[in-house]
């Protein structure tokens, strides 16, 4: 083999390479099979960003003895209050993680449908203002399952941000003079611990 | 506005005498070591009194080391303020048509009384006591701004080099303002908003109340509230203040100033005494109901639209609250020697505001709302009673909640803050009363019944805040409870019920009448807020 051969024989062998190297990195960056991977590769990473941004809250749920019960839930956490809020609200809204029976004997503070239209703050005082289906009032109910309503909501903020200490309340964007006739929600409300059970 | 002597009404003598005494207790109520001793006199000499850059007359002065004294007669001469001079030549009273102010010597304090000497007396403590020479009392330049600041919106400097003591009035300010106008039941209020906290004085007489603005002017124009209102007639507004004209039975109470992130003034306007005698506080006031419990206001919870809680064999709290007020008013005026008054009669709606507005404007000594519980589950059971809790008459709170929900852009409505203004307050004098009335009556269901006592409680229950009177909320069963809704579609049970409220009330009514009314601490303490423990 002379020499000249040797020297097309390594330029072709590097001509292979190259092309073989060129094709299979095209491989990797179109879309298809090969992308698949590093979808999830991001998929897999956003969750595990979202497991960090989860925080154990307490959300205070009516129970049926009268009484408020706390039930601690991951939630999404936020630095901005006022996004915190919102998102324990939301949960303590969608109900109890078990099934709203008798047996489980925690209830919703509110009927289904009902939202979190707005969250603002001045200074300490937080403004939740809750939205119903329609424009829908209130539920009509007792002095009791009104305070626990109420408070259930109060609670479950104040007790979860210690930057806010007190908590109005407003419905459709209007605050209501009571929730259903009885309790005074014009002004701002303070965290009602006596109506925690003691006992589970 | 400065009182000349001739449009100051002429003195009793029994009134000076209380004014000399109450300088005299002012003077007493300082420790004898808070007394200073009697200044030495540095030196003397005459100055010139300039009032708005003109010297108006020449007054005496002495320098003494607490700083120079300036013999008050002249100055208020010029001023237009009438001194008055105590039998032992020691008091002197400075005559305004609001108020009276009273120095002395050797007392490092001025009080200032109302012209009748009637009411509160404010002292006010100074840093000099005049001293008492030939020609009266000579006074410091911080007595002069304390005393005549305020009531004449002087101001006052004294320039040693030129031996001058100027007067002089401060630039004027120029206040926005806003007046609004609601009546509910019987009763007017008026609300005056200002964009700064104004200095002014208050002028009753029959048929009118003037709010007299002291060194401030307003801008006009300002909207007026239509006409129409039943006891408020006009409302006149010039740059110098306001005036009500009042209707001729109507009686307008003292206006209230409220400060906060708005500066309100509120005027209650109400119907019952004519306009033909003394203005004075209302008859309504609590202080003046005579004791004894001789109205009980019953109010039935909810109405109309608003039903309250429903049973699950479809009972509505709204219609049992009427069933059960009606043969408790039967049955009250039947047994004891009370009248009765309904907040409402019919199944209708009948807002918190109308329903503390009855009550009062009948001067109910009692008020009673009647309602039926509900909870989540179906287990609760038992009557609970409460009364309002303290923190609910937090008037200062709501406003700022208001005032921030709309900085934040959030919906307000304007009558509804007025309205929260009306009844503020009101039942925060009566706190202990109730709680003890509270207790009877929680006592009597559970002997009656041998229901689960659930416990006195308290809350910030609306109903409650503008009652004028003691007042109780009673949740006489759970209508989410199956076995008591169907006890209380019994009307067997339901008299048992009407039986123990009775019996309660009589109770009471022995009480109050007994003047057993005032609570012990113990009776404080063992009031119960709900404690955690399941009650069902």
């Amino acid at each position: 083999m002379s020499r000249q051969t040797v020297l097309i024989a390594i330029t072709l062998t590097a001509v292979l390479v190259a092309v073989v190297t060129i094709v299979s990195c095209e491989r990797e960056v179109e879309p298809g099979e090969g992308s698949e991977p590093i979808e999830e590769t991001a998929t897999e990473g956003e969750e595990e960003l979202e497991a960090l941004d989860l925080t154990p809250a307490d959300l205070y749920f009516p129970s049926a003895g009268g009484w408020l019960r706390a039930e601690r839930r991951e939630v999404p956490s936020s630095e901005a209050v006022a996004e915190g809020i919102v998102a324990v609200v939301e949960a303590l809204l969608a109900g109890p993680g078990v099934a709203e029976t008798p047996a489980s004997g925690l209830y919703a503070p509110l009927p289904e449908g009902v939202t979190v239209r707005r969250v603002y703050l001045a200074e300490r005082t937080a403004f939740l203002d809750l939205q119903s289906p329609e424009g829908a009032p209130p539920p009509p109910s007792g002095s009791r399952q009104e305070i626990l309503t109420v408070y259930s909501v109060v609670n479950t903020v104040l007790l979860n941000f210690e930057e806010v200490e007190q908590l109005v309340l407003l419905w459709n964007g209007r605050q209501p003079r009571t929730f259903a006739g009885h309790l005074d929600t014009m002004r701002p409300l303070s965290a009602n611990t006596d109506l925690i059970a003691r006992a589970p | 506005m400065p009182s000349s002597p001739n449009s100051v009404r002429s003195t009793h003598p029994r009134r000076l005498l209380l004014l000399c005494v109450a300088w005299l207790l002012a003077g007493s109520a300082l420790a004898e070591d808070e007394k200073p001793e009697a200044p030495v006199i540095l030196s003397t000499g005459t100055a010139s009194l300039m009032v708005e850059g003109r010297q108006a007359a020449n007054v005496a002065y002495s320098i003494t080391p607490g700083g120079p004294r300036f013999a008050l007669w002249p100055i208020a001469a010029v001023l237009g303020v009438e001194v008055r001079i105590g039998p032992l030549g020691d008091s002197h009273t400075l005559v305004f048509e609001d108020r009276h102010i009273i120095v002395g010597p050797a007392q490092a304090s001025m009080v200032t009384v109302a012209p009748d000497g009637r009411g509160e007396r404010k002292i006010t403590p100074l840093d000099g006591a005049p001293i008492r020479v030939a020609g009266g009392l000579m006074v410091t330049l911080e007595l002069l701004e304390r005393a005549l600041s305020d009531a004449l919106n002087y101001q006052f400097a004294w320039n040693p080099d030129q031996q001058a003591l100027t007067v002089a009035r401060p630039e004027l300010r120029r206040l926005r303002g806003s007046v609004s106008l609601v009546h509910q039941y019987q009763v007017s209020l008026v609300e005056i908003r200002f964009s700064e906290e104004p200095r002014y004085r208050v002028e009753q007489s029959p048929g009118a109340l003037d709010i007299r603005l002291i060194g401030d002017r307003l801008e006009l124009p300002i909207q007026i509230p239509r006409a129409g209102d039943p006891l408020v007639e006009n409302i006149i507004v010039a740059p110098e203040g306001l005036r009500l004209e009042l209707a001729d039975n109507a009686v307008a109470e003292k206006p209230r100033l409220l400060t906060g992130p708005v500066t309100r003034m509120v005027i209650e306007v109400f119907e019952g005494r004519a306009s033909s005698e003394a203005p004075g506080p209302s008859p309504r006031r609590v202080q003046e109901r005579a004791p004894g419990i001789r109205t009980i206001a019953l109010d039935p919870g909810h109405g109309g639209a608003e039903t309250g809680a429903i049973g699950p064999a479809g009972s509505a709290e709204a219609s049992l609250t009427l069933l059960v007020a009606r043969a408790l008013k039967l049955q009250l005026e039947r047994r004891l020697p009370v009248k009765v008054v309904m907040t409402r009669t019919e199944n209708v709606e009948v807002t918190h505001e109308t329903r503390s507005a009855i009550s009062n404007q009948n001067r109910a000594d009692l008020f009673i709302s009647l309602h039926f519980n509900s909870s989540f589950g179906p287990q609760a059971h038992g009557a609970e009673t409460y009364f309002l809790s303290r923190e609910a008459s937090d008037q200062r709170a709501a406003e700022v909640a208001a005032t921030e929900n709309r900085a934040a852009g959030g919906e307000t409505n304007p009558e509804q803050d007025l309205q929260m203004i009306l009844w503020d307050l009101a039942q925060s004098y009566h706190l202990a009363e109730s709680q003890r009335f509270a207790n009877l009556v929680q006592e009597e269901l559970n002997l009656a019944l041998g229901l689960r006592d659930r416990g006195v409680k308290q809350a910030p229950f609306r109903v409650l805040m503008g009652a004028k009177m003691p007042a109780v909320l009673v949740e006489l069963g759970f209508l989410s409870n199956p076995a008591e809704e169907t006890k209380l579609q019994t009307p067997a049970y339901r008299a048992e019920l009407v039986d123990a409220l009775v019996r309660a009330v009589s109770r009471f009514k022995t009480q109050v009448e007994a003047r057993d009314v005032v609570p012990s601490d113990a009776d404080a303490d063992s009031v119960g807020t709900g404690a955690a423990e399941d009650p069902s």
